[in-house]
């Protein structure tokens, strides 16, 4: 079963082209929605939610339309990218005014609940003003959880979050999944995808699908690309061609495709005399990937 | 009730603006009401009835004289709290929540009216009872009644506005526009004698709904009276119940 379905999607805002005909289907279980910054996802995710309306095409979250009011309980569970708390309540104050807002039965328990699984149940009594931004993200995290959604949408969670709450957070949403829930992760860190094992994923680009892939594909990209730094950068990049590479700049970074580990050893021969900064293979920023994706595109339509 | 009850709590937190409307709350109100109820008392005799008679039109010039106060406070604050919401996220993660656009818009018109109707009380209540020896009860009731609704109307007003200008200024300014607009192009009307066209703005409407009461005859209202009345709130509906409201960027 699709949890999400978007087909022919288009969103403008005034001139601005938010989705380009956005056409995808994510599946149970662990998903992700990657892509750079401005490139549509949090408008994807708004029209999910029905805080928006796409302008054209049709969206369907588990079978349903977003903006259906009749339906009843909660099935879908929302991090969105703006949120915002009243600072004069405390964390468990919002969380059971939410509960209430959703017409849970027992609130207190459902509360008790999402503030042991975010771990935030030491700070629940607090004032939501003396929050740090981790600890708001942990309550914008609890309140999606609140009444056991079916499907969890968390757009950009891991942001404002330090490397140990980002882990515990990537162990929550593993836990999720085992538990048998859908979860919907949007990022613009690549390396997300490897380290939540995410079975899935819908890279957009201005607004567009540029490609549907799955966890192995993406480590065959990410391991089959070198990322050299170091300067001047004209010169790594002319000595790589004249070894055969297949290699293009990227910002401050030579990207330089090999069939296997064993080139990387050609790699530093081919680059003696030059001051080398990084030579690594498997590290790759989301701008990165598009830029291979779109070489092998242009590759293959220049084969066909 | 719980989020109305939130609403209300952060209406009543005192930011600058928030502080300017009180100020007015507690003091211009009041001191209009009193004007306007000592104005009509001045010419007062000894008999009882005679008494009854001003006490009654010192009802009714002191509703004149803070309904658009009340009505301009309401729209100032329902415009605010609205596009407030929608600046800092609120709205965002409560429409997370629930889908209904028309419960979070009640909820907010209703919070942003308590203070002005509070106010509202408790000025012509002062106004009155310092201008009359009797107080009269029912006509004072019946003031609030419709200054309620016409405050509560207002405060939709200007929540629909919110929702279509988003940002707070123009918010602001076009919720602050309309209510003038309405108030000031009924007080015309009324004033050159075009009173059966005047009596279709939503202003008059309201004091026509009282004057009526007061006067112990039968509330009847033609429908022509409220054309615009009428045609704001089915715009209203239409607009909620069908889940208009964009919250996009």
């Amino acid at each position: 079963m699709k949890v999400v379905k978007f087909k022919d999607v288009y969103k403008f805002f005034g001139n601005t082209v938010a989705l380009d005909g956005v056409s995808f289907s994510m599946p149970q279980g662990l998903s992700l929605l990657l892509g750079p910054n401005g490139s549509g996802k949090s408008t994807a995710i708004n029209i999910m939610a029905g805080l928006i309306r796409q302008d054209r095409g049709y969206v369907k979250v588990l079978g349903e339309d977003p903006r259906d009011v009749n339906r009843e309980g909660r099935r879908v569970g929302f991090l969105i990218e703006k949120y915002w708390f009243y600072d004069f309540l405390t964390g468990y104050d919002h969380l059971m005014l939410a509960a209430k807002i959703l017409g849970l039965s027992e609130p207190e328990i459902h509360v008790k609940k999402v503030l042991k699984v975010v771990q935030l149940s030491e700070y629940a009594h607090k004032a939501v003003g003396t929050y740090s931004k981790g600890t708001l993200q942990k309550l914008a995290i609890a309140h999606a959880l609140l009444g056991d959604p079916e499907l969890i949408v968390l757009d950009e969670p891991f942001a404002n979050l330090d490397v140990e709450t980002s882990a515990s957070l990537m162990n929550l949403v593993n836990e999720l999944v085992r538990e048998g829930r859908s979860v919907l992760v949007s990022t613009h860190v690549l390396s997300h995808f490897k380290e939540l094992r995410a079975g899935h994923a819908v890279l957009l680009h201005k607004g567009k699908v540029m490609c549907k892939v799955e966890l192995g594909n993406i480590m065959r990209v990410l391991e089959k690309t070198v990322v050299v730094r170091g300067e001047p950068l004209e010169a790594i990049y002319r000595a790589l061609k004249l070894a055969g590479f297949r290699c293009f700049t990227v910002e401050d970074k030579v990207l330089v495709k090999v069939s296997h580990h064993e080139e990387l050893q050609e790699i530093i021969k081919a680059l003696k005399g030059i001051k080398v900064v990084d030579v690594r293979s498997g590290v790759l920023e989301i701008e990165d990937l598009l830029n291979l994706l779109v070489d092998e595109d242009e590759i293959n339509s220049r084969g066909s | 009730m719980k989020l109305i009850a939130a609403e209300v709590r952060e209406s009543f937190r005192f930011p600058v603006p928030e502080l300017c409307i009180v100020a007015v709350s507690l003091v211009v109100i009041p001191w209009t009401a009193y004007t306007a109820g000592r104005a009509a008392a001045l010419p007062c005799t000894q008999s009882l009835t005679i008494i009854e008679e001003y006490a009654r039109s010192i009802t009714l010039r002191s509703y004149g004289q803070v309904a658009p106060i009340v009505a301009l406070l309401t729209t100032i604050l329902s415009s605010l709290s609205l596009a407030r919401d929608y600046e800092r996220g609120k709205m965002h993660l409560i429409f997370t929540l629930i889908r209904s656009r028309g419960i979070y818009v009640l909820s907010k018109a209703l919070a942003n009216s308590v203070l002005p109707i509070l106010s509202a009380v408790y000025s012509l209540g002062l106004a009155i009872a310092l201008s009359t020896p009797r107080f009269p009860w029912l006509a004072y009731s019946a003031t609030i009644v419709v200054l309620s609704l016409e405050s509560i109307f207002f405060a939709l007003l200007s929540t629909l506005i919110a929702t279509l200008a988003k940002r707070l200024v123009p918010s602001l300014v076009l919720s602050t526009l309309t209510t003038l607009l309405l108030s000031t192009l009924a007080g015309t009307l009324e004033l050159t004698g075009r009173v059966s066209v005047a009596e279709m703005l939503p202003p008059l409407s309201f004091r026509k709904l009282l004057a009526a009461f007061m006067q112990g005859k039968e509330v009847h209202i033609p429908a022509s009276y409220n054309v615009v009345y009428m045609l704001i709130t089915a715009i209203m509906l239409y607009y909620y119940s069908e889940n208009k409201l964009e919250v996009s960027k």
